[in-house]
């Protein structure tokens, strides 16, 4: 069939394959294991090493960082740590201009410093800050696109499942990709509150004391700051633990993700007492879940990327990308708005295990630093967690306020506008991501 | 107590190896930073732990819907076409589980055939693989539950991934 119609490598044909079996509602995982099974009966090898593959492909020790960071954010949602934080951000913002949208923006914030996965963010955080916005008289939908916006972003904030994923197919130090995506992470984020000014709201009794969450209600402003501080602590603390062990160099990633888990742990059994067996059984499946959805891609798109290297797409398509310019801000953009595009139908750890082999090539032959591309190819992916049609944030959103997709989509559209400035800034300033790593080096 | 271990097998199987293999990450990590010392055992355990938790978690993810899928084609075609390319997404997903519970088994066998041994205990390294196959196959039945549960829901019923 794909002969006739002149496809004839076996890689291409795998890619059509793949595409197709996505339309008819294949799982993604399940099509790209599908569709390099077929590339590798019609290459006529390759099909006794798939078990082989498949089993290589998650056996690593630098993933395990994924399983165990998106523990850590289950067990500091359900343990209470999360709510914590966001009274205490209500009280010490919430009197700014902008009211909730900043405590909003703050949170998402924050919240990307302790979880690495956007969609499990929105989860976490979403429907107690679409709560308190609405209250404020924000319109529900723009709640939610505040909330999926900054959410996508914690995919950009270190730690992150998406950066642990490029380190290992670009080989780079996943502690370096940290460190560089602190700051982009937070300008993105800080690209929200530029669409604030412009947000319609209800004119409501907005004082500071009508936001003091119950517990502070009745003290000064003195007091509700120092009590939600003391209270918040330890949830305030997670990322000075994560990320300084990392900084500091005392930890790997991976290592930063195990103790992560333990201090959630700890600070549920022993600082606020809210955890039991029943809470701990429920995020274990819960979070097993979560990382075998990311793990499961895994494992199939290392099939895929077997193909890939076999069938040599690598050397035709970046040779391709390559003759397109000689100017490598034009090649910069090209990709940019692949990964757009494919960030709207797809999501990012597909789109690396595809997209990554033939850009990263491309990047070395541009002489750009892996660590700066690595960032940027973030930031656009965490775009597309909130692009229609495919944007996984929306449809957790979409859930948890019972709106539609659409009219979140719709909500979301400011905070996207806005993003879309920021990316071109974060591509224009390497600086941004590369100058806390020169120090830090 | 029977129900519930049948019901809950996967999730039961992740939770004790997701409790144990935070203790062993932690301890090696304590170990490694007050002593310098670190063993190659512990990583060996980790990381299959890990390659099990994936297979037992998709299990858990299937039965929920969770493995993610594109529905826009889907929702746009008109309604006689729903189920009939639900039936053969369906049909495809467990095919490809099902030869992939057959090439993990046949992995396990060869491992078997030449005595490899894992580096860091040195077990016979065809333990850590022993339960793939079953493990794909349980993705498999629990992928076929979830999607009678959205076929017998119909498609209006709200159903995002199947």
């Amino acid at each position: 069939m794909f002969e006739a119609m002149g496809i004839t490598g076996a890689g291409t044909q795998m890619i059509v394959v793949f595409f197709l079996l996505m339309a008819v509602r294949v799982p993604v995982a399940f099509a790209l294991g599908l569709s390099a099974l077929y590339a590798m009966w019609k290459i006529g090898f390759g099909l006794d090493l798939a078990g082989d593959l498949i089993a290589t492909g998650i056996t690593k020790f630098s993933l395990l960082a994924i399983p165990f960071f998106i523990l850590a954010g289950t067990l500091m949602g359900s343990l209470g740590i999360a709510e914590r934080m966001i009274r205490f951000f209500r009280v010490a913002v919430g009197g700014l201009p902008g009211g909730m949208g900043m405590v909003g923006t703050v949170v998402c914030l924050f919240w990307g410093a302790v979880s690495g996965s956007g969609p499990a963010s929105v989860a976490a955080i979403g429907p107690m800050i679409i709560k308190g916005m609405e209250e404020d008289g924000y319109d529900r939908a723009f709640a939610a696109g505040l909330v999926v916006t900054g959410a996508a972003f914690s995919i950009v904030i270190p730690p992150s499942i998406g950066l642990v994923i490029y380190g290992v197919i670009a080989e780079t130090s996943i502690s370096r990709l940290f460190i560089a995506a602190i700051i982009p992470g937070i300008f993105m984020a800080l690209t929200m509150l530029a669409v604030l000014p412009f947000a319609r709201r209800r004119n409501t009794a907005s004082s500071l004391h009508a936001l003091s969450p119950a517990p502070y209600a009745d003290t000064t402003r003195r007091d509700a700051l120092w009590q939600s501080f003391r209270d918040s602590f330890w949830g305030l603390m997670t990322p000075v633990v994560i990320l300084g062990g990392i900084y500091s160099g005392i930890f790997t990633p991976t290592e930063a993700a195990i103790v992560a888990t333990v201090y959630a742990l700890l600070v549920g059994a022993f600082a606020y007492r809210t955890l039991n067996i029943g809470v701990l059984y429920d995020a274990l499946g819960t979070a097993a879940a979560s990382s075998a959805v990311v793990m499961l891609i895994v494992a199939y798109a290392s099939l895929f990327g077997w193909v890939v290297t076999v069938d040599d797409l690598v050397g035709s398509y970046s040779t391709a990308l390559l003759g397109l310019s000689d100017n490598g801000w034009v090649i910069l953009l090209v990709i940019m708005v692949i990964l757009l595009i494919a960030g709207m139908f797809m999501d990012p750890v597909t789109v690396m295990f595809i997209a990554l082999p033939i850009f990263l090539p491309v990047a070395r032959e541009m002489g750009w630093d892996p660590v700066w591309f690595g960032v940027l190819v973030m930031v656009n992916l965490a775009i597309g967690l909130i692009t229609p049609p495919v944007g996984i944030n929306l449809y957790v959103a979409a859930n948890i306020t019972k709106l539609s997709i659409e009219r979140v989509a719709w909500g979301t559209m400011p905070f996207l506008l806005a993003s879309l400035i920021g990316i071109i800034v974060v591509a224009m300033v390497p600086q941004m991501s590369l100058v806390l790593v020169d120090w830090l080096r | 107590m029977i129900r519930f271990v049948l019901r809950d097998f996967e999730k039961i199987i992740c939770a004790i190896l997701f409790l144990a293999m935070t203790a062993l990450g932690f301890v090696n990590v304590v170990v490694r930073y007050g002593t310098n010392y670190s063993f190659a055992a512990t990583e060996e355990l980790l990381v299959n732990g890990f390659l099990l938790l994936t297979v037992f978690g998709a299990a858990i993810a299937a039965r929920r819907g969770e493995h993610l899928a594109v529905t826009v084609v889907h929702d746009l075609l008109p309604r006689v076409f729903w189920l009939p390319i639900l039936g053969l997404s369906v049909l495809l997903s467990v095919a490809l589980l099902s030869m992939s519970a057959w090439f993990s088994w046949e992995a396990m066998m060869n491992i078997k055939r030449v005595g490899m041994q894992s580096y860091g205990l040195g077990l016979p390294a065809w333990y850590y693989q022993a339960a793939l196959p079953f493990g794909f196959a349980l993705i498999a039945l629990r992928y076929l539950q979830h999607a009678f549960e959205v076929m017998r829901a119909g498609p209006d019923a709200k159903a995002d991934h199947v």
